[in-house]
């Protein structure tokens, strides 16, 4: 069995990669990218943690997470599809103004 | 059979971890997705070998079938497809890698001393595999959480649905 430690070091590599991806790339699709690998990480913990659970408490977690996930991801996509239309860009920095 | 887990677990982490450094590093927007693609693949495989093998599944169905198609979907309405590549710029490099690495090391730093494991006795044994298990679980413990889940999907299609038809509708409207 691998050693808990381990799984840790590998959701929390996955975590500072996807933070690091929402901090420095420009384009919102990145950023959407960048979220979902967090979500992923939290979501290796649960299901590492719930390993020799009898409940089973930490997959139904992960089950919710990811359809929280895809919600998240659709109406986050509504919004950028919505303000590319409205301004024609997709880059955060260019971004500045509320009322287009 | 342990051993083996062991080294898929380390394989499929490495892959996982790699693709997710291709994600940081590529410049092209349609690469990172696709790039997206093996991570949620090596995850899915983690899962599978840590006695999760519904949620793998869904992981490979909702993410794989669902996340990225939005993703391509998206890309395709928010660039402008003109014969070049879909470039992304990056911006304050260094100063996000350093958050990023201080992040890391906060994280790993309490796992010097180990990590003592809360033990669960032994229960009685259902004779159900974990797939049953969580088909029950999901009807008699979970119950108000999955319907709540189902009220929320549902308001996430209406809401996106709405939002990403809004002008369209009033331009309808006019002419």
């Amino acid at each position: 069995m691998v050693p808990i430690e381990h799984y840790i070091i590998f959701s929390s590599l996955l975590l500072v990669i996807g933070l690091v991806i929402i901090l420095i790339k420009r384009s919102v699709i990145m950023i959407l990218a960048g979220i979902e690998l967090i979500l992923n990480a939290a979501n290796i913990n649960l299901i590492a943690f719930s390993q020799n659970d009898p409940n089973l408490s930490g997959q139904m977690m992960t089950l919710f997470v990811i359809v929280v996930a895809v919600a998240e991801s659709a109406v986050a996509l509504a919004i950028v599809y919505q303000i590319f239309r409205h301004q024609g860009v997709s880059d955060l920095d260019q971004l500045n103004e509320l009322k287009g | 059979m342990e051993g083996l887990n062991s080294i898929a677990f380390y394989i499929l982490a490495g892959f996982s971890v790699f693709s997710a450094l291709g994600i940081l590093f590529s410049r092209n927007v349609v690469h990172a997705v696709f790039m997206l693609v093996l991570v949620f693949m090596g995850i899915a495989g983690v899962f599978i070998i840590s006695n999760a093998e519904f949620v793998g599944v869904t992981q490979i169905m909702i993410y794989i079938g669902g996340i990225l198609i939005l993703m391509m979907f998206g890309i395709m309405l928010t660039h402008r497809i003109d014969g070049n590549r879909l470039e992304t710029q990056n911006r304050r490099v260094v100063i996000g890698s350093l958050l990023g690495l201080g992040l890391l090391g906060v994280l790993l730093y309490p796992l010097k001393e180990g990590f003592p494991l809360f033990d669960f006795e032994k229960g009685v044994e259902s004779g159900l595999n974990v797939t049953e298990q969580i088909g029950v679980h999901l009807m008699t413990t979970e119950l108000i959480a999955l319907e709540v889940t189902a009220v929320l999907l549902l308001m996430a299609l209406v809401g996106a649905a709405y939002i990403a038809g809004y002008n369209l509708k009033k331009k309808h409207g006019t002419d």
